[in-house]
């Protein structure tokens, strides 16, 4: 938490008229809010012990399935639980090949990843992008139960808040419901502390009655799930869909998690750090744009960063 | 730990003094530094600004990612440029960023990817396009592959032209066009999805053209893909008019190609134009109110044989 | 009264090497017996046995007088058989409460969320029975002292009903003011009625806590007697050369 300080005044101090404004704020959160979602799900993940490198891959899948089934006339809701269906299978499919060869689930996921994402490359024939434009021209509408209304499912999704100054959007307040939502389940919940346990001493948690194995199959669903929510957020922003999408979000979302003070090891770990994670990673990228900087030095910054957050959280977890 | 601050800040400022009392361009785009064709657009930018005592700042994510895109023009209207550079591959996705942009008074200039529905009542709110006309690129290289192929008495069966960017409008226009010259010659054109991975796609290309022995003719849409082209015609020790190449863009390797006949022509878009005639369009237009009627078009510009040799020493200084 | 478990005749081998010879063997409650041998003797297998990790290929176990089969080691610790090893006992980050309630954490309604208020009260009222005192039961357990978690692994074993507990090693590795506690823990679980069986390498320690010892050498009991009939010289003895030699 510190560490988000000291960087928030860093950027507050060189480009003070604009970073203390709603349009470089509204756009940390806003661009976070997807990666965010995703980070809850792999810090679950790393809290048991896990990692998940194909998070990337299922949020591509599951934006495909997503759009690729409206487009077909697919009911808008259904589409979405299908999409979100699909990402439920592939975490579950990571974990099962966990439960089964025993092979780390590093190596794992990073062939699911491969794997994945040859699915979305291979899927739309001639490999063109899918774009909603090209078959309506309203965004598709969902019936509210009880009256006789109707609301926009990609506003609902992610719209923007009219009236508001700066391009703040829904995503971020579902991602904030979700924080709040993965942290009670974590600390006051059974399946929680099985979690920790799990990650932290699987032998211990194993006399302990623990099902080992089914806690880390529920947390690879989890993940997978919410990689998936953030994919389907993601086009509802973006109204398209190419197979590229969600690459490269598996290293951003597991330095977040990092950052945040979830350990690679297992065991320890929090979903709100994990959100202080991604804004501080959004906060470096827009405070680096606002100082003029090119964006290929971003990576470099992050990497810093992430370093010196994980300096600084032993240091501090040192003392007490 | 509060000197490394000290020097980060040094380092930083560092690179933030040169914000002058010239104006701040953004260019926000799908391609960037890593990428050769993308080289020369930014060297032209930097051209422009150092003539014209104004900063830039090039904003794009390594591998293609539309919603980088929209998150770096967030960030860039947070910044308060003076103007913006974008390039367009999927429009739609955009437009909430752009509309913001034009409320928020920073003119818009599309450069490399046009806008497809530009001039119609759902284009973007843009200035004008400073590019190649890609449709017509396409239909250029048809014509120069018919025209080969009847001079060779060959008859022409089946043509590749694989596409390495998936959903790029741009790319996706250069295909409708080289289409539109083949297929009414009884020419069938396939289509192969490829990556900017030079050796991956080599891979590709060899496992094309041995399913496919009729295919006679490939056109490549980057300098990238005419490399994976140029490695597998080595690989297989194919002679120069085997396959009939046409490609998009330049390149050192792709001159050397056009000079040992390997590739009839390159259809150059004059990317440094892109970046330099983009910079000074938004001076001239934030100076003086002044704007264009019509689109500027760099391209295409068909290089041969016949007129490489004028072209070759602006190869070497990175301008072509 | 019936021994609380009761070994009868039981083998144990792993293909064509023989663990365990024929064993025939009684555990009380309320007393401590020890249980000795030299590496290779088999204490480690015939733990394995009694807590259920593999059935024995030939013999019987009797619970309470009644005839068990145990498949796998859960089904060992619901009848009340627990087995607390060093290292893998609790969760180093987790906290007291949380270790002790692992796996049987009390819930609230509605909503079926972790009473942690009464996770935390029970944890220490519940050790505190034992002569357990902890600072604060939401302390990480890695933040105790080796002695410390080994009583709070004890003391979890005892408030959820084990019947017999298993020790392997208590107090290797541990300080001498340390070792003295976990001694102490081992009687006061005897005084509930618990039985204990506890492996160790220490003949100190045998003889300053156990009431019962019996000496395992190649995969045969060589030696089970109360340990009043045993001087440390034979036991020594019998754990290296397998038998006494003649006085």
């Amino acid at each position: 938490m510190a560490g988000f300080g000291v960087l928030f005044l860093f950027f507050s101090l060189l480009s003070p008229d604009t970073f203390l404004s709603h349009n470089s704020l509204s756009s940390i959160l806003t661009s976070q809010a997807v990666p965010g979602i995703a980070a809850i799900g792999i810090t679950l993940l790393m809290i048991g012990g896990q990692f998940d490198l194909s998070v990337g891959s299922i949020m591509g899948v599951a934006s495909l399935v997503f759009l690729y089934s409206v487009v077909q006339g697919m009911d808008v809701l259904l589409a979405a639980f299908l999409a979100l269906g699909a990402g439920a299978l592939l975490g579950l499919v990571n974990g099962l090949l966990l439960e089964w060869t025993g092979i780390p689930s590093f190596i794992v996921t990073l062939g699911t990843m491969l794997i994945y994402r040859g699915i979305c490359l291979s899927a739309i024939s001639g490999g063109s992008i899918i774009r909603y434009a090209d078959y309506a021209d309203h965004d598709p509408l969902i019936p509210v139960p009880g009256t006789s209304w109707h609301l926009d499912f990609f506003w609902l999704l992610n719209g923007q808040v009219e009236g508001l100054e700066g391009n703040y959007r829904l995503s971020i307040l579902w991602w904030l419901l979700l924080v709040v939502l993965f942290g009670v389940l974590l600390n006051h919940t059974r399946f929680g502390n099985a979690l920790y346990a799990v990650g932290g001493n699987p032998q211990a948690a194993r006399a302990q009655g623990v099902a080992v194995n089914r806690v880390r199959r529920w947390a690879f669903v989890l993940s997978g799930l919410l990689a998936s929510l953030g994919g389907i957020i993601q086009v509802a922003r973006l109204k398209s869909v190419d197979p590229l999408r969600g690459e490269g979000l598996e290293l951003e979302v597991i330095a977040a998690a990092v950052i945040g003070g979830t350990l690679l090891s297992g065991g320890y770990g929090s979903v709100l750090g994990a959100a202080v994670g991604v804004a501080l990673t959004g906060m470096l990228r827009t405070g680096l744009v606002l100082l003029g900087v090119p964006a290929n030095a971003f990576r470099g910054a992050l990497g810093a960063l992430m370093i010196a957050a994980v300096v600084i959280n032993t240091l501090a977890r040192r003392r007490t | 730990m509060r000197k490394t601050l000290l020097y980060c800040w040094a380092l930083l400022s560092l690179t933030c003094v040169p914000a002058l009392a010239g104006y701040r361009f953004a260019f926000v785009t799908h391609g960037g530094p890593g990428n050769p064709f993308w080289n020369v657009v930014i060297r032209g930018m930097e051209d422009a600004a150092a003539r014209y005592g104004v900063e830039v700042q090039w904003l794009s994510n390594p591998t293609f990612s539309i919603a980088d895109m929209a998150d770096f023009l967030d960030d860039a209207i947070a910044r308060k440029v003076d103007g913006l550079g974008v390039s367009c591959p999927d429009p739609e996705a955009i437009r909430p960023n752009v509309e913001r942009a034009k409320a928020a008074g920073i003119p818009v200039i599309v450069l490399n990817t046009a806008d497809p529905k530009a001039g119609t009542p759902r284009a973007l709110p843009t200035l004008f396009y400073v590019g190649a006309s890609e449709y017509l690129g396409g239909q250029a290289n048809g014509r120069a592959v018919l025209a080969e192929a009847e001079k060779r008495g060959l008859k022409l069966e089946r043509a590749l032209c694989p596409i390495q960017e998936v959903g790029h409008s741009g790319l996706e226009a250069r295909l409708a066009g080289f289409r539109s010259v083949l297929e009414p010659a009884g020419v069938a054109v396939d289509g192969l999805t490829i990556s900017n991975d030079v050796e991956q796609s080599a891979g590709l290309l060899s496992d094309y053209f041995l399913s496919h022995p009729q295919t006679r003719a490939i056109a490549t849409l980057g300098p990238l893909p005419a490399d994976a082209f140029y490695l597998y015609a080595d690989e297989q020790g194919k002679q120069p008019g085997e396959i009939l190449h046409v490609t998009h863009d330049t390149s050192p390797a792709i001159f050397q190609h056009i000079r040992r006949g390997y590739t009839l022509q390159a259809i150059d878009q004059q990317p440094y134009l892109q970046g330099y005639l983009t910079v000074v369009f938004l001076y001239l237009h934030r100076e003086y109110g002044l704007t264009l009627a019509a689109d500027a078009l760099t391209g295409p510009f068909a290089i041969t044989a016949a007129n490489l040799g004028s072209i070759e020493a602006l190869v070497q200084s990175g301008v072509r | 009264m019936d021994p609380l478990l009761e070994l009868r005749g039981v083998e144990q081998t792993f293909g064509r090497l023989v663990a365990l010879h024929p064993i025939d063997l009684s555990l009380r409650a309320g007393q401590i017996t020890a249980l000795l041998g030299d590496n290779g003797a088999g204490k480690s297998t015939l733990i394995k046995v009694i807590t259920g990790f593999h059935p024995p290929r030939r013999g019987q176990l009797l619970y309470e007088g009644a005839p068990v089969r145990f498949t796998s080691p859960q089904q060992a610790r619901d009848r009340g058989i627990e087995a607390v090893y060093q290292d893998l006992a609790l969760v180093p980050r987790c906290s007291i409460a949380r270790n002790f309630f692992l796996g049987r954490e009390p819930t609230r309604r509605p909503f079926g969320l972790l009473d942690l208020a009464a996770m935390n009260e029970g944890a220490r009222r519940a050790l505190g029975e034992i002569g357990i005192a902890i600072r604060d039961p939401q302390d990480p357990v890695e933040t105790l002292s080796g002695g410390e978690r080994q009583a709070v692994a004890i003391g979890r074993a005892v408030y959820f009903g084990s019947r017999l507990l298993i020790l392997d090693e208590p107090t290797s590795a541990l300080s001498i003011g340390e070792t003295r506690k976990v001694l102490g823990y081992m009687r006061q679980a005897r005084d509930r009625g618990l039985g204990v069986l506890f492996i160790t390498h220490n003949l100190h320690h045998v003889y300053e806590v156990a009431d019962h010892l019996v000496v395992l050498s190649h995969g045969r009991v060589v030696a089970d007697a109360p340990r009043d009939q045993l001087i440390p010289e034979q036991t020594a003895e019998l754990i290296m050369e397998g038998r006494l030699s003649p006085r």
